[in-house]
């Protein structure tokens, strides 16, 4: 046993304290003579035993103490070999074998070969343990010595369809590890350490960050790993004719850089365009197709790689239905039959390629009639005024389950928004004014969220929405889950946007009442109010679901709020459900971009040899001490525990 | 009830006066004055015959009813009667020399007062007193007698008299037995540590010879409180063994050993018919005087 930091060993010296103390408050007894000594030794036999015990108990415990939190301090280190029990120096070897989907373009018979080379290297006395894993453990082998036996083992490897989750295996390698404790261990990895794999998994267990990974690639250069991760489908007429423009986002998840050839295909119709993609690099191509005709398109990559189910995209390039949309007023006034008017040329206006709307003009009460759920947009003209808060509740609920709700401010604001945060409809909060109906003075939209689908082709400079006149409109303050898309004055929200469950609530601070801004009259007003209408049904109108590889469909597909019905199902395609496109495609883990970059899966891989260097560094090799500080903290506890338990015992 | 002259009972005071004559006589008269006087008067004496009241008789012997009757003063004759015999026997063990660490005298010390006092009294009431000590054996043997100068012997050779063996009751009493055959009060006084058989063999002999016999067992208020400070190394007086301990932690365990010796000793005497009276170091002495009256009543020689 050696100590990191031996001069704590210094406070052994302490162990004197106790000791002298004991030695000091040792009664020197007096002497008496007594008449008899009969009846006290009596009394001796059942207590002096006892008394004796308990103070020769309490030094002791204070010696342990004191030894422990010494030694606490000066950190003891045992050499692996005698933590784990293994043969100081034996070579444990540990083959684990990525086999999951993205290994399909790796050579196995040059696995097993290289396989073989190691085994053959190997000392004749190593014991060697093996894992195959796709998403769980396909296979272990224990150490053996038997190296025939691992060769039989991964005799018929081949990879799997499934997709890489390898916890399991990191349970078991683990285990093995710990077994091999002061052996010397290595982990040989034959894996393409794909992103989403590798980079939860932690190769080895805590304090034993010092055994070698060493990473073993399945072929001789990384083989191309592309994947479509979505398509943005435009549809607009040229000069009589429909025209496609597919913009198609295509990564790269291979090392090396990747070719492919990017094919549109539209029933009997395609066309073809090659790509190239730097390593780890995404990027979005263009691909134009004239009256695709048929309403389902597939763009794919042509390339011969590792996996190819996620080559393959299939979208909705068909005419959109209609979306429903309410228009909700307080009234039958001329105001209010005003502001409806201008809504609903906005929403109804036909142009080719652009969303149909189908409008309806509701009164309030509309909400006791049938399901509001049919309406995928509602518009309310400040019209929620004599709204109980059960009505609002319904709203809320309507939100929760996917609608999207746009409501302009007017005179009843104040209320309504106290309403909506009693409904925990909405946290934004009504703060008074600005301005006034005499339309002296006005404000203007000073900031735009260029980020926001909604907002985005309006904050170009070519936009009128910066010089629409606000004379009246509420002080909005938001809460932290709602954002300003649109800011007048720099200061005030003039259109704000919140989440509510699957919904999403517009609140815009001004009426369409002409006395309250320009807004109806403005050039901007149409395109606003239709990207507004449209912003609940998902980009382009169409419902997306990724099914991953190895996963339930149908929970995929109901975590997407699609619950699976006879017209769905669960493979890739495109599906009309109740008029609406809804695509579904496979990707994988793989494909996610939020997984971890390849200096993050080195580092949790410990592959780099500099990380799995600085992470021992206070630690000298071989030595472990991070347990053994545990169990003294446990002991001195323990002896703490124990001082006070007979601290406070009384002998009775 | 405090008496005139009580005060000269305290043990703390009588173990500064060194005069076993002068601290019995003291202690004696003190007793005897605060005592009621139909207690102590009527005993030792028989009426034998009346005669002519003359100047200076004692007015309480002249019989009130042969006046009535008479008319005249007649005055009753007592003649004294048979004398009894008091043995006094005093344990004067190394056990005895024990004195405690807040008491103003030994066991043996008070012992000695004791038999003293005995003595002037039983004397003073014309009985005859002799005094026995015994350690390992009979170390002193004064038979009882009622000659002048008896109580002064007594003193003497109690003032002589040093802690010493073990105590062999059974053999001091063996040795009355033998010897003393006119029955009487035996007084013993000792710790009666060493209980056994022999002991009570003697005992039950003495009821059986119709000796009235008072056991004053001394204890100093160490032995009964037993409330020592730290650590002690106790020494047996007697065998000389020793063990150390920590008297507070055996204490409870010590008292009730003891107490179950006394109770079982007790039991004894009062199946054998011997007065047991448990006495402290630190009480006064008039419980004892008052305990030897008692049985000197019963005795009715």
């Amino acid at each position: 046993m050696t100590f990191l930091m031996p001069m704590f060993l210094a406070g052994l010296a302490a162990l004197s304290v106790p000791l002298i103390l004991h030695l000091m408050h040792r009664p020197i007894p007096r002497r008496i003579v007594f008449p008899t000594i009969r009846f006290i030794r009596k009394g001796q036999e059942y207590q002096a035993g006892r008394r004796g015990l308990r103070d020769l108990l309490t030094l002791l415990l204070r010696l342990l103490a004191i030894t422990a939190l010494v030694l606490i301090f000066a950190k003891p280190a045992f050499p692996r070999q005698a933590v784990g029990g293994a043969v100081a120096g034996q070579e444990h070897l540990v083959m684990v074998y990525d086999i999951s989907a993205s290994m399909h373009l790796a050579n196995f018979d040059r696995i097993r070969q290289r396989t073989a080379e190691l085994l053959d290297e190997a000392a004749d006395d190593a014991r060697i343990a093996l894992l195959v894993s796709s998403d769980h453990l396909v296979k272990a082998v224990p150490f053996t010595g038997d190296k025939a036996a691992i060769e039989a083992a991964i005799a018929d490897l081949e990879p799997t369809l499934l997709p890489g989750l390898h916890n399991e295996m990191q349970q078991r390698l683990h285990q093995y590890l710990v077994e091999s404790e002061g052996a010397e261990a290595r982990v040989y990895l034959f894996s393409d350490l794909q992103q989403a794999d590798w980079g939860g998994v932690q190769l080895t267990p805590e304090g034993m960050n010092d055994v070698p990974i060493l990473f073993e690639r399945p072929y001789e250069n990384a083989p191309p790993n592309l994947a479509i991760i979505g398509v943005r489908p435009e549809i607009f007429d040229n000069e009589g004719s429909r025209q496609l423009r597919a913009t198609v986002r295509v990564r790269n998840f291979s090392v090396e850089p990747g070719k492919a050839t990017l094919r549109l295909r539209a029933g009997s119709r395609q066309t073809e365009m090659p790509i190239e993609l730097g390593a780890e690099a995404s990027s979005s191509f263009v691909v134009d197709m004239s009256d695709p005709g048929d309403a389902t398109c597939v763009a794919e990559l042509v390339v011969d790689e590792a996996y190819d189910l996620d080559n393959r995209y299939h979208f909705w390039v068909g005419r959109n239905p209609p979306i429903k949309a309410g228009i909700v007023i307080p009234g039958k006034t001329g105001e209010s039959i005003i502001q409806a008017f201008f809504l609903r040329q906005a929403l109804e206006t036909r142009a080719p390629g652009a969303v149909l709307f189908e409008v309806a003009t509701l009164e309030p009460e509309f909400i006791y009639e049938g399901d509001l759920r049919q309406y995928q947009v509602l518009f309310y003209l400040d019209s929620m005024g004599d709204y109980s808060l059960i009505e609002y509740e319904m709203l809320r609920d309507y939100l929760n389950s996917g609608g999207v709700m746009v409501y302009f401010a007017g005179p009843k604001a104040p209320e309504t928004f106290v309403n909506f945060k009693r409904s925990e409809l909405s946290s934004i909060r009504f703060n008074g004014w600005i301005g006034d109906l005499n339309r002296l003075q006005s404000l203007f939209i000073s900031n735009i969220d260029a980020q926001s689908p909604v907002l985005e082709p309006f904050a170009r400079q070519d936009g009128d929405l910066t010089v629409i006149p606000i004379y009246r409109m509420a002080r909005f303050e938001l809460p932290e889950g709602a954002h300003a898309l649109a800011t007048a004055d720099a200061r005030y929200p003039l259109l704000a946007e919140e989440r509510v469950g699957e919904g999403r609530l517009f609140a815009v601070a001004t009426s369409l009442n002409p006395r309250w801004s320009e807004l109806p009259t403005s050039l901007s007003f149409l395109p606003l109010m239709r990207r507004l209408a449209a912003a609940g049904i998902g980009e382009d109108y169409r419902r997306v679901v990724s099914l991953e590889v190895g996963r339930n469909p149908v929970q995929a597909l109901a975590a997407a709020g699609l619950p699976v019905r006879a017209e769905v199902k669960p493979e890739p395609g495109v599906y009309l459900v109740e008029g609406i496109p809804i695509e579904v495609n496979i990707t994988r883990a793989e494909s996610d971009f939020r997984t971890a970059e390849t200096f993050e899966l080195l580092q949790a891989a410990q592959l780099d040899p500099s990380l799995a260097a600085g992470a021992a560094e206070d630690e000298p090799d071989g030595h472990e001490s991070k347990p053994l500080v545990g169990y003294l903290a446990l002991l001195l506890m323990l002896v703490l525990a124990g001082e006070i338990v007979i601290a406070n015992y009384r002998v009775s | 009830m405090a008496g005139k002259g009580e005060h000269f009972l305290d043990p703390a005071v009588l173990a500064r006066i060194d005069n076993y004559n002068l601290i019995a006589r003291t202690v004696v008269e003190g007793f005897i004055a605060g005592l009621h006087r139909s207690l102590f008067h009527g005993f030792g004496s028989e009426f034998v015959q009346y005669r002519n009241y003359t100047r200076g008789d004692d007015l309480k012997y002249v019989d009130w009813k042969v006046f009535a009757r008479l008319d005249k003063y007649q005055t009753k004759v007592f003649q004294e009667e048979t004398n009894a015999n008091c043995y006094v026997v005093v344990d004067a063990s190394s056990s005895m020399a024990y004195q405690g660490q807040r008491s103003g005298l030994s066991k043996l010390h008070y012992a000695k007062i004791m038999a003293a006092c005995f003595a002037y009294l039983v004397n003073r009431q014309s009985d005859n007193v002799g005094l026995f000590a015994y350690g390992d054996d009979l170390r002193v043997a004064i038979p009882p007698s009622h000659k002048s100068g008896q109580v002064h012997y007594i003193n003497v050779e109690l003032a002589k008299l040093k802690p010493e063996g073990q105590a062999n009751h059974a053999r001091v009493l063996n040795y009355l037995g033998e010897h003393f055959h006119r029955r009487g009060i035996v007084i013993m006084i000792s710790d009666f540590l060493d209980d056994n058989e022999e002991l009570r063999k003697s005992l039950k002999r003495f009821r059986a010879a119709q000796h009235e016999v008072v056991l004053f067992q001394l204890f100093d208020d160490d032995e009964l409180d037993f409330d020592f400070a730290g650590t002690v190394r106790f020494v047996d007086s007697e065998s000389n063994g020793e063990m150390v301990t920590s008297p507070g932690v055996v204490k409870e365990r010590y008292q009730e050993a003891l107490q179950e010796y006394l109770d079982a000793f007790r039991r004894f005497c009062v199946r054998a018919g011997v007065d047991l009276v448990l006495t402290r170091t630190s009480q006064p002495l008039a419980g004892a005087l008052s305990a030897y009256l008692h049985r000197r009543e019963t005795l009715g020689v």
